[in-house]
């Protein structure tokens, strides 16, 4: 199945067929398209060139999966991204809450609020978005 | 929850020992391990300050070791014996370590359940 085909279950699978999202963003499987630009990303949907990303292609890549981005998202995406620059690394799920209570607070330093915004799997998707290599110790 | 041991005998570069062994224990730690990581040999390069390697395809294996605190990682131990043979002290390393004599370390690898040795 390709890259739409899943977005389409996932967005069937929550029960969220969400009229608007830019199925449009993904013509090819594993190119998104930006401002007519065409980013490459890899099989997992990680960008391929983490120079690509910008707050603009954030918001595709957070479209392409249903997500709106808030300042809420957003604190949070700026979080994991200094984690990256201080640490050279993605955070696997514990260091990204534990990332997160340190910086923003323990209100927002708990899986389930991290669940909130960036379902499933809160680390990968968030590094994701903003832009990071996929967590190498995240399962 | 097992005790694991990540054993580091190898130099920073020239391999990917170091990589390997960074990403075993960080597997470890995220499966809530108690993990600990031990540097022997010339393993201890590996925790010295002021490494450039911006040159090579490798990462700087100092900022992620200051990441091994947000994984629950604290015992870093390091065989006092091997750091002085090779001219160092404690000041010239990226992160605090435990020092541990030669004759210890048996102690602690007997206490573990696993040890990787990498």
């Amino acid at each position: 199945m390709g890259h739409t085909g899943r977005l389409l279950r996932f967005c069937r699978i929550n029960g969220n067929p969400r009229k608007n999202v830019k199925l449009d963003l993904i013509k090819l499987m594993n190119i998104l398209n930006v401002n007519e630009q065409a980013i490459p990303l890899d099989k997992e949907g990680y960008l391929k060139n983490l120079n690509d990303w910008n707050p603009e292609v954030a918001e595709a890549l957070a479209q392409a999966v249903g997500i709106s981005l808030t300042p809420a998202h957003w604190e949070v995406l700026n979080a994991i991204r200094d984690f990256y620059q201080t640490f050279d690394l993605s955070p696997s799920q514990r260091p990204f809450v534990k990332h997160i209570a340190n910086t923003l607070g323990a209100e927002k330093g708990r899986s389930i609020y991290l669940l909130k915004l960036f379902p499933e799997s809160p680390a990968k998707l968030a590094a994701r978005i903003a832009g990071l290599p996929r967590p190498s110790n995240c399962f | 929850m097992s005790k694991i041991c990540i054993i580091n005998t190898r130099p920073p570069y020239g391999s990917t020992a170091a990589k390997d062994a960074l990403d075993t224990a960080l597997v470890s730690a995220s499966y809530d391990q108690d993990t600990s990581l031990l540097f022997l040999g010339d393993g201890i390069y590996q925790l010295m300050k002021g490494q450039q390697p911006e040159a090579l395809p490798q990462k700087n294996p100092g900022a992620m070791f200051q990441a091994l605190e947000m994984y629950g990682i604290e015992n870093v131990l390091l065989c006092l014996e091997d750091m002085l043979d090779r001219g160092l002290q404690e000041s010239d390393l990226t992160i605090p370590v435990q020092l541990l004599a030669r004759k210890e370390i048996g102690g602690w690898l007997g206490q573990q359940d696993r040890v990787f040795n990498f």
